[in-house]
């Protein structure tokens, strides 16, 4: 699915850890402006684009979510450290509701360790019997990209990335 | 550690120390209330692991709820 420009703005200005504020200072833009971008209530001026994309060192196609999550097994020489991989769930609710969930791979591993289990109450068999064991192996692996996308009867959709 | 709270009456944000979160005793509590049998060798690498995540995220949004009537629920590590 493909994510609005205010989400994917949003996304990685967070990962770049700046502020609002911040960040419009630096483009010359109110912070309400960002805000407004964020909600996609409003979108920058064209010539800003290039700008943004340097400033949250991407490209033009990723902020307007043209990139495809494809997935991709990435080469032992060329993978991250678990650290620096995120498991990220979304969910987007057919009333509207939205819920965002960002784990750093190494956490999750971690907590799996432990014992906890984690699970995604929903309507849905599939994700009743979602094995994040399976997803850390395939992310061991070297496995990046949209591991899962599924929609509920009721419209729920769930996806989950490894980025 | 922070929870933000967003709703049209209120606005909370509330912070949670740290040293708590990384506390054994407040961990065990947390995980024995979900019936999950704690192993001390693999408590001790969760606690370093996410130790080490909160000093390289700081900040991190682990977790955001914005529901439809515009309710915001966020938590930060």
């Amino acid at each position: 699915m493909k994510r609005s420009f205010g989400e994917q703005f949003s996304r990685l200005r967070k990962e770049k850890k700046f502020t609002q504020e911040r960040i419009a200072e630096l483009l010359g833009v109110s912070p309400q402006a960002v805000s407004k971008w964020e909600n996609d209530l409003s979108y920058p001026d064209i010539e800003l684009l290039v700008d943004i994309a340097e400033l949250l060192d991407t490209s033009i196609d990723d902020l307007l979510g043209a990139k495809k999550t494809e997935v991709a097994i990435v080469p032992e020489a060329e993978r991250k450290s678990v650290d620096e991989l995120f498991l990220r769930l979304i969910v987007n609710s057919s009333d509207g509701d939205k819920v965002r969930i960002n784990v750093p791979v190494s956490l999750l591993i971690a907590g799996l360790e432990l014992g906890v289990e984690p699970q995604i109450t929903m309507n849905h068999d599939a994700l009743k019997s979602i094995d994040f064991k399976q997803l850390i192996n395939m992310i061991e692996k070297g496995v990046i990209g949209k591991l899962l996308e599924v929609e509920s009867s009721d419209g729920d959709i769930v996806e989950i990335f490894v980025e | 550690m922070k929870i933000i709270i967003d709703t049209e009456e209120k606005k909370l944000n509330l912070r949670i120390p740290t040293f708590l979160v990384k506390r054994k005793l407040v961990i065990k509590w947390i995980l024995s209330k979900s019936k999950v049998e704690i192993d001390k060798t693999k408590l001790k690498k969760f606690i370093s692991v996410f130790k080490r995540i909160r000093k390289k995220h700081k900040n991190l949004e682990i977790i955001s709820v914005k529901s439809s009537d515009g309710e915001i629920v966020r938590i930060l590590l």
